[in-house]
């Protein structure tokens, strides 16, 4: 069934609690005063260009935003023409939209709040930013989004509508004054990874070889990790010697994943 | 040759079923009501009967206009689409906190909530929220994952619905109307919202005479500004040629093109020219819904797309409502009369927040 | 004036979380959308709030607020003409 063209990954982020990573410059910790990391990164780490639009970034566009930077910082071997985003996501806007209702009952709805309350804000900001032209997906998931948006970015380029796609997945939420029901208080596991893939190989990238299908298993449904300690572990071993196999089993589906240095 | 069917579809409109909504649209009906709503001084297309305000009820008014007990589970993927998905969660929680709210606001929490509500349960859920564009971009994944294989049916579900959170955004960023949408009109002056669902049962298989296929799709970025399109229209031409390209046809095989036309000065401008460097001065008759029924948000994208396959078979374009004098600089065929195709096969063009523009084309197969 | 310029600039880049900035950075008679400080049609909608907020000064519509943002003197100009008609 997997007869697909080979994907490879050029390059790699994250942003976490732990520091910054990135296959240009491997990890970088955090200032002693960013107690709020990864929320309150700032421009300077991640992004050498003046940004003025930065400081206002919501936390899922700040975050997409800083690992898009630090993945493109590591590869700039793609046409912003033929290159598309896709972009996994655990909780859209949600903390924005609080703030946003919280700006209508204040008597000042903001404008620019309320733009940036759609799951889709991040693929914006990237795609202005680096004006990335291609075809992109956003996908939401507060279990398992990040999985789903790499095997989206890994079928646009085998069926040729892109040749190359940068994945980021991100859990953004801030604190806000008034408590959501439903969702767990956890305002401090805020993280992004980007994947640069392309369908060619290129002369400063990783080159790593990506295979990723999944198998529907609705009788599986345990939720002992979370999704970002599986990224979090195929990160390092990229960083350590550019080798990751795995059966990963989230939100009803048994994931394969390989990667592979060429 | 294999083709993407649309087996069954349904919609929601505040002109009613989608046999109803194609027959008043071409008629020349509209959804337009100035009653004032969310105490905002602009007009709206609202529901008539605000029960269906409300995911719950879309989806079991949904569920008994289409028949899901032939599909088979394991190899149906489930497709919700949406910009905004239900947020009473959200106003609630800071609007009335002593209501207690019954709808998660996570929308993947929404799609588990609407296969249980249907009774079916797929072997995959996807939710994709891609703004204004959510319904074009799932009709996409749709069509790639059945080519592939990978599943034999694809169930798409598709809801957006007015609410103070929404309207309130819009007004505040100088986008409604005050007097009415009218796409591409000299005087258009900004959108009108608008509501509704949809919901649409895919498959890929050998096509019969007066199915309705999808018959290809393709998306892009403008890679320009957060809300406002590009000025050149290179963007949405982009998407449509990759649709076109996807779809195996050429620009001169089209019919009839539903816009996106949401009537804002800047997006029916950017439209025209991406008309203009699809077609040429060889245009297709062009027509906008939204100055009939309003902008339906990442829903439209749906819902729309399961109207212009309704009016392949009609072979009738609808009207463009609101429209008296020509407003864009391109001379693109729109009218307030309803329009014959040229063929039954219709372009249908989306645009979303931050740049994110997506095409589909349907067409009745002969 | 020359007071209300500066606590201008400082609302400005407050309100609008403007980074890699600072009041200084900021020229007085330069253009504040698209070219000089770079704002897009959104922060000008967010400043429209700014002036109601700040100032109690309302705009009559969009296109009286593009001669109004054109310069952070003109905003200043604009404060000062309508405060004195109360």
């Amino acid at each position: 069934m997997n007869n697909m063209a080979p994907v490879y990954i050029q390059s790699y982020s994250a942003l976490r609690k732990t520091g910054m990573y990135s296959s240009a410059k491997g990890h970088v910790s955090w200032h002693e005063d960013q107690s709020g990391a990864p929320l309150d990164v700032q421009r300077k780490q991640v992004y050498e260009k003046l940004h003025t639009g930065f400081g206002k970034l919501n936390a899922p566009d700040k975050l997409a935003f800083s690992a898009a930077a630090l993945a493109l910082a590591g590869c700039n071997e793609y046409n912003g023409n033929t290159t598309g985003i896709c972009v996994g996501t655990a909780y859209g806007s949600l903390s924005t939209d609080m703030r946003y209702m919280e700006s209508l009952v204040n008597g000042f709805p903001s404008p620019s709040c309320f733009a940036a309350t759609l799951p889709s804000s991040p693929v914006a900001e990237v795609a202005i930013q680096f004006k990335l032209k291609g075809p992109n997906r956003v996908i939401v998931n507060s279990v398992a989004s990040g999985f789903p948006a790499l095997e989206s970015a890994i079928r646009i380029l085998s069926a040729g509508k892109a040749e190359a796609m940068l994945t980021i997945v991100v859990n953004g939420l801030e604190p806000v004054d008034t408590q959501l029901p439903f969702i767990p208080v956890d305002t401090d596991n805020n993280y992004s990874y980007a994947f640069l893939l392309t369908v060619h190989h290129t002369e400063t990238g990783c080159n790593y070889n990506l295979s990723l299908t999944h198998e529907n298993n609705k009788q599986n449904n345990s939720r002992n990790r979370s999704e970002e300690s599986y990224f979090y572990n195929m990160l390092s071993a990229m960083m350590e010697n550019g080798t990751y196999s795995n059966t990963i089993n989230l939100d009803n589906k048994q994931y394969t994943i390989s990667i592979k240095k060429e | 040759m294999k083709r993407i069917v649309i087996e069954q579809s349904a919609i929601v409109t505040p002109l009613g079923s989608l046999s109803e909504t194609t027959s008043d649209l071409i008629e020349g009906a509209h959804a337009i009501s100035t009653d004032p709503l969310f105490e905002l001084p602009v007009p709206f297309a609202p529901f008539p009967d605000t029960r269906f305000r409300n995911l719950t009820e879309c989806a079991s008014y949904l569920e008994s206009q289409i028949d899901l007990t032939e599909i088979n589970n394991d190899s149906t993927i489930f497709i919700y689409c949406t910009a905004k998905g239900d947020i009473s969660a959200v106003e609630n929680s800071v609007l009335t906190p002593d209501v207690t709210t019954v709808i998660s606001p996570l929308l993947d929490k929404q799609a588990d909530m609407l296969c249980e509500l249907m009774n079916i349960q797929p072997a995959e859920k996807l939710v994709i929220s891609n703004a204004c564009a959510s319904g074009s971009v799932g009709i996409e994944i749709a069509v790639e994952l059945l080519r592939m294989e990978k599943y034999t049916h694809a169930l798409l579900f598709g809801f957006d619905c007015l609410s103070r959170f929404t309207a309130s955004g819009f007004y505040t960023l100088s986008a409604l109307s005050d007097t009415g949408a009218r796409p591409f009109d000299a005087e258009r002056n900004g959108l009108t919202m608008g509501e509704g669902a949809g919901i649409a049962l895919l498959s890929y298989r050998s096509a019969y005479e007066g199915d309705s296929i999808v018959r290809g799709a393709g998306s892009s970025n403008d890679a320009n500004h957060r809300t406002g399109p590009s000025r050149t229209g290179e963007g949405l031409f982009s998407a449509a040629q990759a649709a076109l390209r996807d779809a195996s046809c050429a620009p001169e095989s089209i019919g009839g093109v539903k816009c996106h036309g949401t009537a804002t000065p800047y997006n029916d401008a950017m439209e025209a020219k991406a008309l203009t460097l699809l077609f040429g001065d060889n245009y297709p008759p062009c027509s906008s819904l939204k100055g009939a029924i309003g902008h339906l948000s990442g829903a439209g994208s749906l819902v729309e797309v399961l109207i212009a396959a309704e009016c392949c078979k009609r072979n009738k374009l609808p009207p463009t409502i609101g429209y008296t004098t020509h407003g864009v600089d391109e001379p693109i065929p729109v009218s307030s009369k309803a329009q014959s195709l040229l063929t039954p096969r219709i372009l249908c063009l989306a645009a979303g927040f931050g740049g994110l523009n997506s095409a589909v084309v349907v067409e009745e197969y002969e | 004036m020359e007071q209300l310029i500066a606590d201008l600039k400082k609302q400005i880049i407050a309100t609008l979380k403007l980074s890699d900035i600072e009041p200084d950075d900021i020229d007085a008679d330069a253009p504040l959308i698209g070219e000089g400080l770079g704002l897009d049609s959104i922060d000008t909608l967010e400043l429209l709030v700014l002036l109601e907020k700040e100032y109690g000064v309302t705009v009559p519509d969009i296109n009286a607020g593009r001669k109004i943002f054109a310069s952070i003197r003109a905003m200043a100009e604009y404060i000062q003409q309508e405060q004195a008609k109360e």
